[in-house]
């Protein structure tokens, strides 16, 4: 049994008499431990697998399990509880509390879960340990990005998940946040699945997923994924 | 085409953001409905009043003094100023009614051209009439007597009978009482022809004069004349006094409640426009982008407050005029007896309420509009940043602010990141207590006042008011079986001072009466043994004080007892004047015949030998007293509970309004906090602490500004009889505390209602 596993799952979106399926029929399972991307133009369904992955949304058909449990049964208050133990999220545009400093904003994901890490080791550990006073809009946007990958790994998930997490970065910062994601992922063994339209990420992956029209389009696993020097775009 | 795609722009907008527009709404309603209804309800009794004074000719000038004979008349006429005159005899006198009702006649020497009688019902008084007279209205109608019924006059033992041919109203009688407020039932007027009782003296003069004459030079010639003379003029005239009184306090109500009312409108004008058009910032840029001139922009965005300003504020002006003039002519109809009432055209003051209104609000959307319109076009088009946090002041305060929960940081960053509506929020809350503890505390008020008369200056337990034959006082105190009684000698005097007069009651009391306490603060006082004592207000409206001198004139006698106010009773109710026995026996005026008795503590025996007084006209208890007197203060209280329900209908829509904004401008934060697992609870929480705390700060600081209030009112609408000592009790202070934390309480519930709302997609989008 995998870790993560889609089976037939349909999400169905009603806009008036208009209906939309952003996800198809999807299938596909991630193991433990894997640097899984997920990609594909926009349009594809990426984000929808990735809210129905993160217990944001519900699910029209079908069933997905996280670590053996049926994530599509939990009512509302479980999937909170889900969120905030098992699942970390790292957002394309940060999505910090303005007015919050860098450790505060850290701090906010330790307010609501019970075997949190230390904050400020987790801010020296993405390698912002001068910055922790600073406000986000004194920060640069890969900093803003580190803080929010600083928020989701002070939980201590089994599961984190990135939308588009070099989306609004120059390529530089974005090899740098994703070489932080990959250590993550070596390092402790934690589920990263990363959402992105951009195919240059891919060879870093364990498992590639390509969705197109809300299908799985192909798997792809590799043997001996790149590292961050490696690839570039 | 341009204009009309602009056009469905703008009413799609409205549309959308329906709740803001119906705030500007609203708030430019509520504060021109304030001001404009009160300016027109002074408007309203002023035009009223001062037509009817007019159209029945009211008189410039009431010159009293005795004798007046053809010679008097004479010299006056001749006074350069001077049009008309006419003499006249007044005196108050006992009628032959059940019930101890007197009338203050007016016996008119020929004709009455000057202060004429405006005609209810019958016919009028022809000059060689001596058998008919006119009866005041509102007495014939208490008292149930009709045209074509009889009525009799006593004075000095004989009774005089007149037909009544009609009844009127008078308009130097608008106001008309003995003491606190008129009471048809036992006092009005009468007007006869002078030779019909030819024995009473002229003894007072009314002049018109030209409409081009100096007042001020007739009085003086006057004087030079009859130095004795005793001048009035409207300024000090009962009836004209009043009424101006009333319309002053009006005038200053309708500046007081609507700066207040206009001050929150232009804040909440201020947020919500200036909120809206930056969320129209990506828009603007782009219409600019495609290319619009700024003429058209500006015309499109000025719209977003022109037409709601507009639309609120001539609602506002409407039905100001429709519904407050004739609210407080209710109250005006307990003290005055005006015929009709006038509505006052609209005034300039209510037109340039509307325009201030409209402006203010076009004026802020302007500046905000440029303030975003002279961006460039591509900067316009990226959203604006979020605001950036701040360390605090009280982050210096380390000790202080590392023991504080990590959500009271939180709460404490976000008040004080948007301070513009922090402050609105607070100011609601601020305003919502205040008002609601002026209002409480004007009933304390009211309550205070009526219980420091009826239960602290009065002392006895009942009063026995006794009729024309009473007995000798020592004769009754020996025979009711009570702790203690005293006798009491009202009588009806015009109390002269050297610029006025006033007709009062005076009360000649025992030398050593323990039963009433004129002192301060409720405490005895002795009865001045040479002098008279005077109610507070009496000496008020005469414009004297201890040690001036002052004539006591007794109904129908042509000597006045000649004396000097000898000391200032403490009392809150009435205009009333005080001499102690021994001082009117040495005056030789005639006898003292008590009107009244003083009982304390009576016993069941006591009070059944009362009852069987022949003489005994009733018994009056002070708690049914005092009742009675807060009925009649009920009015002023309802009026000021209307103007609070307003304020407080203002303090919800500013407080929903700012608690939405505020809400759908951090639904992305809220969002966020729902990814990372947030429980709606928590979420809440967090509103609910932001809330309370600021709910808590405005109530905290509103306690003294409402009792500041409430004196201000007071002071505003004092009144020509009564003295109001402002006081806020302790119950009304918590009254006002949770009635406030209830409201804001509610308001939180609504807005929290939507944190289920929150769409956890929306966090993830870019932000727009």
């Amino acid at each position: 049994m995998s870790y993560i596993s889609f089976e037939d799952v349909t999400k169905e979106y009603k806009m008036g008499s208009v209906s939309v399926l952003a996800a198809d029929k999807v299938n596909f399972a991630i193991e433990k431990g894997e640097l899984c991307v997920v990609l594909g133009p926009s349009g594809a369904g990426k984000t929808t697998v990735l809210n129905l992955l993160g217990g944001m949304d519900k699910v029209t058909s079908g069933k997905i399990t996280v670590d053996g449990k049926d994530i599509t049964a939990l009512s509302g208050k479980e999937l909170t509880e889900y969120r905030r133990t098992d699942v970390g999220f790292v957002f394309q545009f940060y999505n910090l509390m303005p007015n919050l400093t860098a450790l505060e904003n850290v701090e906010l994901a330790r307010q609501v879960c019970k075997d949190a890490l230390d904050p400020a080791q987790v801010l020296r550990q993405v390698g912002l340990e001068d910055r922790m006073q600073n406000f986000p809009a004194q920060l640069s946007g890969g900093e803003q990005q580190r803080v929010s990958i600083a928020r989701a790994l002070c939980k201590n998930p089994a599961l984190l998940l990135c939308d588009e997490p070099t989306g609004a970065l120059d390529s530089k910062t974005g090899l740098q946040v994703l070489a932080l994601l990959k250590e993550v992922s070596q390092k402790y063994g934690t589920t990263v699945a990363i959402i992105t339209h951009n195919a240059a990420i891919a060879p870093l992956a364990n498992r590639v997923i390509r969705m197109k029209s809300g299908r799985i389009d192909a798997v792809e696993l590799n043997e001996h994924p790149a590292s961050v020097e490696e690839i570039a775009w | 085409m341009v204009k009309n795609t602009l056009g469905r722009k703008l009413i799609r907008d409205m549309w959308k953001n329906r709740m803001q527009f119906l705030a500007v709404i609203l708030l430019c309603a509520l504060g021109t409905w304030l001001f404009c209804g009160l300016d027109a309800a002074w408007r309203m009794i002023d035009l009223s009043a001062n037509t009817y004074f007019e159209k029945q000719n009211l008189a410039d000038l009431w010159i009293t003094l005795q004798p007046v004979d053809r010679q008097t008349l004479k010299d006056i006429q001749l006074v350069d100023g001077v049009e008309r005159i006419q003499a006249r005899a007044t005196l108050a006198m006992d009628t032959d009614l059940p019930g101890d009702s007197s009338l203050m006649i007016t016996a008119v020497d020929r004709v009455s051209e000057i202060n004429v009688p405006l005609m209810y019902e019958g016919e009028t008084l022809a000059p060689n009439d001596l058998r008919g007279c006119l009866l005041d209205h509102a007495f014939a109608d208490a008292n149930g007597l009709h045209p074509g019924d009889t009525i009799g006059l006593e004075w000095q033992g004989q009774t005089w009978r007149y037909t009544i041919r009609g009844t009127c109203l008078s308009p130097e009688y608008v106001a008309l009482s003995k003491n606190l407020l008129k009471d048809p039932s036992s006092y009005g007027f009468i007007i006869v022809n002078h030779d019909s009782i030819p024995i009473l003296p002229l003894s007072s003069v009314v002049a018109e004069l030209s409409p081009d004459a100096d007042q001020a030079a007739v009085k003086s010639a006057i004087s030079t004349l009859y130095p004795e003379a005793l001048i009035i003029d409207h300024a000090s005239h009962t009836a004209t006094h009043g009424v101006q009184k009333d319309v002053d306090m009006f005038r200053n109500l309708s500046y007081l409640f609507p700066l207040l009312a206009y001050f929150i409108a232009a804040l909440i004008v201020l947020t919500t426009i200036t909120r809206m058009l930056e969320n129209q910032r990506v828009q603007m840029g782009t219409l600019k982008a495609l290319g619009y001139r700024d003429g058209q922009m500006l015309r499109h965005y000025l719209s977003y407050a022109l037409y709601p300003s507009l639309l609120g504020s001539v609602t506002g002006l409407i039905v100001g005029r429709l519904t407050l003039p004739d609210l407080l002519w209710i109250l005006e109809e307990v003290q005055f007896s005006l015929p009709y009432r006038i509505q006052a055209p609209v005034s300039p003051g209510q037109i340039a309420s509307c325009v201030l209104c409209v402006a203010l609000a076009v004026g802020i959307c302007y500046k905000t509009y440029h303030s975003n319109a002279r961006e460039q076009t591509a900067s316009l088009l990226r959203p604006k940043p979020p605001k950036a946090g701040k360390k605090l002041l009280l982050e210096r305060w380390t000790g202080l602010w590392k023991r504080l929960h990590f959500n009271g940081k939180m709460v404490i960053r976000n008040l004080l990141r948007n301070k513009t509506r922090t402050l609105m929020s607070f100011v609601g809350v601020f305003m919502c207590t205040a008002l609601l503890i002026t209002s409480l505390g004007l009933q304390d008020s009211i309550q205070f006042f009526v219980d420091k008369y009826y239960k602290g200056t009065v002392k006895y337990s009942v009063r026995a008011n006794l009729s024309g034959n009473a007995g000798d006082a020592e004769a009754y105190k020996k025979r009711i079986d009570a702790e203690c009684t005293e006798a009491v000698m009202d009588v009806t005097v015009s109390a002269r001072s050297s610029n006025s007069s006033r007709t009062v009651l005076m009360s000649v009391m025992e030398d050593q009466q323990l039963l009433m306490n004129f002192g301060p603060e409720e405490s005895w006082a002795p009865m001045p043994a040479e002098g008279v004592m005077l109610s507070q207000k009496l000496a008020e409206v005469l414009h004297v004080s201890v040690g001036d001198p002052i004539q006591i004139w007794l109904t129908g006698d042509d000597e006045p007892i000649l004396t000097h106010v000898e000391s200032i009773a403490s009392i809150t109710v009435g205009q009333s004047a005080y001499m102690s026995r021994s001082f009117w026996e040495a005056q030789k005026k005639g006898a003292f015949t008590p009107t009244a008795l003083h009982i304390k503590n009576p016993t069941e025996a006591g009070l059944r030998y009362l009852n069987d007084l022949e003489e005994l006209d009733e018994l009056i208890y002070p708690e049914a007293q005092g009742e009675d007197t807060l009925t009649i203060l009920d009015s002023l209280s309802q009026i000021f509970t209307l103007m609070s329900a307003a304020a407080l209908g203002l303090a919800f829509v500013v407080l929903y309004n700012m608690g939405l904004l505020n809400f759908m401008e951090r639904s992305r934060e809220y969002a966020t906090l729902k990814v990372l697992g947030y429980h709606q609870k928590e979420i809440r929480r967090l509103i609910s602490t932001e809330n309370n705390l600021l709910t808590g700060l405005g109530i905290l600081c509103a306690l003294w500004p409402g009792r500041f209030l409430t004196g201000l009112v007071l002071k505003l609408a004092e009144s020509d009889t009564m003295v109001f000592a402002s006081t806020v009790e302790l119950p009304s202070y918590v009254i006002a505390c949770v009635v406030t934390y209830l409201f804001s309480l509610l308001i939180t519930k609504l807005l929290t209602r939507k944190v289920k709302t929150i769409d956890m997609v929306e966090a993830l989008k870019s932000v727009e």
